[in-house]
């Protein structure tokens, strides 16, 4: 029997004695991950033992679950594993995040389910509610990860299913994603924050522009950022009664898309915000330059530019 | 069902296709990802049993074919296992994945089950394996007039009926038996002449007094140099066979032993009419 240097014992167990973790957080396994796995498998048996822990007379997965399912298919009768201690509920979730952000990452989907129960051990352990960043360090998960879970742990359950339902599919009927979900999130909130006169019914918000996100209205995920802009109206000074109208007109089921709610109400504020932003930007950096070190061309070429964006603020004024 | 390799998002197809096996075909007891053999590196994700001792295994997957079934194939064709291996997919996928799945899966023989909505498209049957192994003769190597048959007698053996494909090849066989026979006593080529010429309704007669006949009292110095006596016994030996397609299998290892006689039978019957139409071809008839 070999030990290895954290004294686990190497051996070769009966396959049909392993059981699969019940904390593992991953739910999705693609049959081309599986197939070319297999593959290798028939050809060069596993190379990397698994990980398990005993637990009533079998073994309990830690690492390793796709080459198991793969010897099992392979009808193999044993495979290479390390034995190691059982871990506490906590240590064993732990152990299996850290594997996972240290390989091939699993869907947000997958974090997001099993986060909660991380984030409740936690406390227990720490006697405090965890931070972003004690839950990131804990899992080995980057700090954005988890602050892009914390939008799908949000979500109500009926649309983690609706999600869940359509992860299911085959990629090409995919028609609603993670990221869509994580950016009709931010967008709502950010909605109930700053115009939530012109949100109502959150949930009815959200059937809406699921929706329409599936009859193509809205033609990208980019489009629904465009939400939050008309939301801070007020941020560009821009008519706040427009926005709001814009958005309940947005939120209720019909063909009016973000960009005509954002060209109805904000867009020329944004604009404005902008061009002056960037006339302010120029100035700035014509002030730094030294008048002696110029060109006579580029002096110049100063004034014809001048010369040119008078004419043009005195046609809008 | 208790699936362990499944992926999750193929469970409900699975369940459909279990469904569709118990009301469109009446199969059921499917077992679930259970070992088929020890000697088999392969566990289908379900299988049953026909009242035929046909073995059923169905593979759920993303796709109509996976590379990893052709070791499976293999092992069941060379083994003359009476195995019917269906992929099951969900539908969606895309033109050119789909058609170059497809496409594969109808070479191979295995049959593709496309799962939608609760409901499952046969977009191809699947062959019994222990009969798609059969050896296919090049057909230049027959007379024209040989082909057609040829081609409907191989079809028929891989599509499961092997005793009537060996019988499609016996019957052409045997009408070219009996029309030597009758060249020969058209021509006179008998020997002992002196008791006269063998008295045989050279179409009602069994075919084997035929073959006995011609072996017997045929003056082989007046045939075409390829038609020798050999041939004939070669010729004479299928007679004997003619009718007995074995009896009906009992167990699967009967079915096994069936198959692989038939396929033996197959294959000598396609080289006995291969070898037989060349030899005969200087006769014109």
């Amino acid at each position: 029997m070999a030990i290895d240097d954290l004294g686990r014992e190497l051996l070769d167990i009966p396959v049909e004695k392993i059981d699969r973790n019940p904390e593992n957080p991953r739910i999705y396994f693609r049959s081309a991950e599986l197939e070319t796995l297999l593959n290798s498998i028939r050809r060069h048996g596993v190379q990397v033992p698994i990980s398990v822990y005993r637990e009533h007379g079998r073994f309990v997965l830690v690492d390793g679950e796709r080459r198991w399912r793969c010897s099992l298919k392979l009808n193999r009768k044993t495979i290479p594993a390390l034995i190691q201690e059982k871990p506490d509920a906590l240590g064993n979730l732990l152990l299996m995040f850290n594997i996972h952000a240290l390989r091939e990452q699993w869907d947000l989907l997958t974090i997001a389910l099993k986060l909660p129960r991380v984030i409740s051990l936690l406390e227990s352990r720490l006697t405090k509610k965890p931070s972003e960043k004690d839950i990131a360090e804990e899992t080995g998960l980057p700090r954005a990860t988890v602050r892009r879970s914390r939008y799908l742990i949000d979500l109500p359950d009926i649309y983690k299913d609706q999600l869940r339902d359509d992860l299911h599919k085959p990629k090409t009927q995919q028609q609603l994603s993670e990221d869509f979900f994580i950016e009709l999130e931010r967008s709502l909130k950010t909605v109930e924050r700053a115009l939530p006169e012109a949100l109502g019914d959150k949930n009815q918000a959200r059937d809406v522009l699921i929706e329409k996100y599936k009859r193509k209205v809205i033609p990208n995920l980019v489009d629904l950022r465009l939400i939050p802009k008309i939301a801070r109206a007020s941020k560009v000074k821009a008519d706040t009664v427009r926005a709001v109208s814009a958005l309940k007109t947005l939120f209720k089921s019909n063909d009016f898309s973000p960009a005509s709610a954002y060209e109805q109400s904000v867009s020329e504020a944004y604009t404005e915000r902008d061009l002056i932003g960037r006339l302010e930007a120029i100035i700035d950096r014509l002030e730094e330059i030294d008048p002696n070190s110029l060109e006579p061309a580029f002096r110049q070429k100063l004034r014809e530019i001048l010369r040119r964006l008078t004419k043009e603020v005195g046609r809008l004024s | 069902m208790n699936f362990r390799v499944l992926p999750s998002q193929l469970h409900a197809t699975a369940e459909v296709v279990v469904r569709f096996f118990k009301e469109a075909r009446g199969l059921s007891s499917f077992k679930v990802e259970e070992q088929v053999a020890d000697s088999i590196a392969y566990r289908p994700t379900l299988q049953t049993t026909t009242p035929e001792y046909e073995a059923i295994w169905v593979e759920v997957n993303e796709t109509p074919f996976l590379q990893s079934l052709d070791t499976v194939v293999l092992h069941c064709v060379t083994n003359c296992l009476p195995v019917k291996l269906y992929v099951a997919f969900p539908a969606g996928l895309s033109h050119t994945q789909y058609k170059e799945n497809i496409d594969e899966s109808r070479r191979k023989g295995l049959g593709a089950l496309e799962v939608s909505n609760e409901k499952v498209t046969v977009i191809h049957e699947a062959l019994l394996l222990s009969l798609t192994g059969v050896r296919l003769e090049d057909h230049k190597l027959f007379p024209a007039r040989y082909r057609s048959i040829l081609t409907t007698a191989e079809n028929t053996f891989r599509n499961g009926d092997p005793a009537k494909a060996c019988s499609l090849i016996y019957d052409e066989i045997e009408a070219l038996s009996r029309k030597i026979a009758r060249k020969i006593h058209k021509k006179g080529w008998w020997t002992h002449l002196a008791s006269g010429a063998p008295a045989l309704n050279w179409e009602k007669a069994p075919w084997a007094n035929v073959m006995e006949t011609i072996i017997d009292r045929a003056n082989f110095s007046a045939f075409p140099p390829k038609l020798k006596r050999p041939l004939l016994m070669r010729v004479a030996a299928l007679t004997d066979i003619r009718n007995d397609a074995g009896h009906k299998p009992r167990r699967t290892a009967d079915l096994i032993k069936r198959n692989q006689e038939l396929r033996t039978r197959f294959e000598n019957a396609v080289d006995v009419l291969r070898d037989f139409a060349d030899a005969t071809r200087p006769l014109h008839i």
